[in-house]
């Protein structure tokens, strides 16, 4: 409906008196249509050319431009962006603070984006960590996640996560949360149950001291989609100590799902009920009944019978607060 | 015949409404608060998250339930017609049943049914027709036959996930049945930006005359998106060169080049800017966005083809651009020009209400509505604001 349909609306049932529909229609009609999403979107799409562009640039050209040139090229620009976002951080809070101008946060992506850069440059050319991989990312997470809570900003936050977790060996693509490194290795797995763990024990524990309690959200979303990946990891892959780590599964999707009841987030519900029905389905169909013995009706009537469950589980239990 | 409520339907956007006007303050909360409860939320509300799990575990019951049927009543086994048309009057009537008993509307399940009925019916009839010849129709057919199928289904729901099935229907009818006649490759761009400039201008014109485009509001405003985006693609350089050398019967290591090359160069940066310049005038978002796409789409085939810079100085320095733009943009639409404004739609536009006074008018209005007397339509005289002779 229009807003002018609205306004007739509300106006026939006597919920809004003439005059006052009058001004709003007016308001309606002289509105300015705003550019406020789709300009930042251009801005944020202006730092991703610019930085996987200069990115690329220094592998395709370092002997051409010169070490030097590159180095406090991108140095200066990555300092400069920096100072700027320093220059407009939010007030020293636990609160969700805003950055002072409207540019703030963007030169601080900007600046963390160089900083990567920067880094794979320095590594590859001088080999200034070594053979110390690890510290290659953990530098970066310690800094991107102090730097996170420092300026209140979530993409830093979920560039410092994804660090984090490339630290224990598992490579995370932010947003698609998809899995480069193979799971098959149990030390991997087990240092990301572990990393999963203490990012959610962190988080929870952080938002009952009430500091940065916005991102519990965000890191309880990465963490308990790492931990619950690794679970289910181990559930596919460890012959002879699969409930080990099925059980645990199921206990942490429970724990989701009543955290998702608690916090009113349909998120965390959702993981839970996904993790736990792949789980759950795999033990069932290829463990406790040994592989497809059993004629495709069996299987179609399992499928049939649990989707209908799970969708009723999703849509019955609890209902959006309004 | 439709089968969510439109008067709920309307009661929603009524709602909506209210909320992003008290957001922009110009209702008071006990306004708000009267409109709620004068249209209370009906249907039944689940949330983001719930409906896509809804809608991918609706999905596997529903599939496995179909192998089910067709293992219990297809004993061929070559694939039945009638088995899957059962299946799609099955999940149809489960879909209108679920809706009517939970209030659902777009909760997940009923889109998974809407799909599996529509998709289950298409199928069904292909396959009728599959049996009655002995010959499978070429995609086109296929496109053709299920087109009609997919409008009914969406007249019937609005649901939009039918509507991109609907939209490949009738672009893969036009792509694929031009590919079957002798003149129709050379044709297919022309065809292709006259077809989807028709169905925007019939979808445009739908939204302003039907009476229902509450029920469509959305199915509409995907159709004008992808036809405008469709539209341009199919006028620009890279894409026709491209596909021209993708559907030539024999391998070249580079894409020969097409007829008409200056013609595809001007639509190329002509579309976009005929967009841009309609947008800017109507005050049109959509446009706007499709334009600068259009523009950067424009840019990139240049570059593509004439361009002698590498990669990633290319991406910096047009990133460089970009974010230049943006921040000029941002800064010059700080207070309103020319209709535009940087401030987000969801909180109160200070400018404008401190320029013309509208507050105090909204305010004073409403707190006049509230006295104990009521509001008297027609003949009312209330003194706030005076907002008449400012505009």
């Amino acid at each position: 409906m229009s807003p002018f349909d609205v306004l007739a609306a509300l106006k026939q049932r006597g919920l809004l008196a003439e005059k006052q529909a009058d001004a709003l229609a007016d308001f309606e009609r002289q509105r300015p249509v705003s550019l406020h999403h789709e300009l930042r979107a251009a801005l944020y799409v202006g730092i991703l050319l610019l930085t996987s562009g200069l990115g690329l640039l220094i592998y395709e050209h370092y002997d051409a431009i010169g070490d030097m040139a590159i180095v406090g090229g991108m140095a200066a620009l990555c300092i400069a962006a920096f100072a700027y976002a320093w220059k407009n951080r939010p007030p020293l809070s636990t609160e969700q603070a805003r950055n002072r101008s409207v540019f703030g946060d963007y030169a601080l992506l900007l600046s963390c984006l160089l900083f990567l850069s920067l880094e794979g440059y320095v590594q590859y050319r001088f080999n200034l960590f070594g053979t110390r991989y690890g510290l290659v990312t953990f530098m970066p997470a310690v800094l991107f996640l102090a730097i996170a809570y420092r300026f209140d900003h979530r993409g830093v936050l979920g560039m410092g996560l994804t660090a984090l977790a490339s630290w224990v060996g598992v490579t995370v693509r932010p947003l698609e949360l998809r899995l480069r490194t193979n799971f098959f290795d149990e030390p991997t797995v087990l240092a990301a149950i572990g990393l999963g763990t203490l990012l959610i024990g962190g988080a929870l524990l952080l938002e009952k001291r009430r500091i940065k309690a916005h991102f519990t959200y965000t890191i309880l979303v990465f963490g308990g989609n790492l931990l619950l990946l690794a679970l289910l990891a181990g559930v596919f892959n460890f012959d002879g100590r699969r409930w080990l780590y099925g059980i645990p599964l199921f206990a942490v999707c429970v724990g989701f799902d009543w955290l998702a009841r608690r916090e009113n987030v349909f998120l965390y519900r959702l993981m839970g009920v996904v993790y736990a029905y792949i789980a759950a389905t795999y033990l069932i169909l290829f463990r406790l009944l040994d592989g497809m013995n059993y004629p495709t009706e069996a299987y179609l009537i399992y499928f049939v019978a649990t989707g209908a469950g799970a969708v009723y589980y999703l849509t019955h239990s609890f209902r959006k607060r309004t | 015949m439709k089968a969510y409520n439109l008067t709920w339907l309307e009661e929603r956007d009524i709602r909506q409404q209210a909320d992003r006007w008290r957001a922009q303050q110009a209702l008071t909360d006990e306004q708000v608060e009267q409109i709620r409860q004068a249209y209370p939320v009906r249907f039944k509300q689940t949330g983001t998250a719930l409906e896509i799990g809804s809608f991918v575990f609706t999905l596997l019951a529903a599939l496995a339930l179909y192998g089910l049927v067709s293992i219990t009543l297809d004993i061929s086994s070559k694939g039945s017609g009638l088995v899957s048309l059962i299946m799609a009057g099955g999940t149809f009537a489960v879909a209108v049943f679920s809706i009517r008993s939970n209030q659902f509307y777009r909760n997940g399940i009923d889109n998974a049914l809407w799909l599996v009925s529509a998709l289950s019916a298409v199928w069904g009839l292909v396959l009728v027709f599959f049996e009655r010849n002995d010959v499978f129709p070429p995609f086109w057919e296929v496109c053709l036959i299920a087109l009609p199928i997919l409008l009914a289904y969406i007249i019937y729901t609005g649901d939009t996930i039918l509507t991109y099935f609907a939209l490949a229907a009738f672009y893969g009818t036009i792509f694929d049945g031009l590919l079957d006649i002798s003149w129709g490759k050379s044709a297919l761009p022309f065809v292709l930006m006259g077809a989807s400039a028709g169905l925007f201008g019939l979808v445009t014109w739908l939204r302003r005359s039907t009476a229902n485009s509450v029920y469509y509001s959305d199915v509409l405003t995907l159709v004008q998106w992808v036809s405008l985006l469709i539209g341009m693609a199919a006028g620009n350089y890279y894409i026709v060169r491209e596909l021209n050398a993708v559907l030539l019967p024999t391998r070249h290591s580079s894409s020969p080049d097409i007829a008409l090359p200056g013609l595809f160069w001007i639509t190329t940066f002509a579309i976009p800017a005929v967009y841009g310049v309609v947008g800017f005038r109507q005050r049109n978002r959509m446009l706007l966005i499709v334009a600068a796409l259009g523009v950067a789409g424009a840019i990139a085939t240049v570059y593509h083809y004439v361009g002698t810079w590498p990669l990633s100085i290319t991406l910096a320095v047009h990133g460089g651009i970009l974010i230049g733009l943006a921040i000029l943009l941002i800064r010059y639409l700080t207070t309103p020009k020319n209709g535009f404004t940087d401030a987000i739609d969801e909180e109160p536009p200070l400018e404008l209400l401190k320029h013309v006074g509208l507050l105090t008018t909204l305010q004073g209005t409403a707190t006049a509505q509230n006295q104990p007397t009521g509001p008297r339509f027609g003949g009312g005289d209330f003194s706030g604001g005076g907002a008449g002779d400012q505009y």
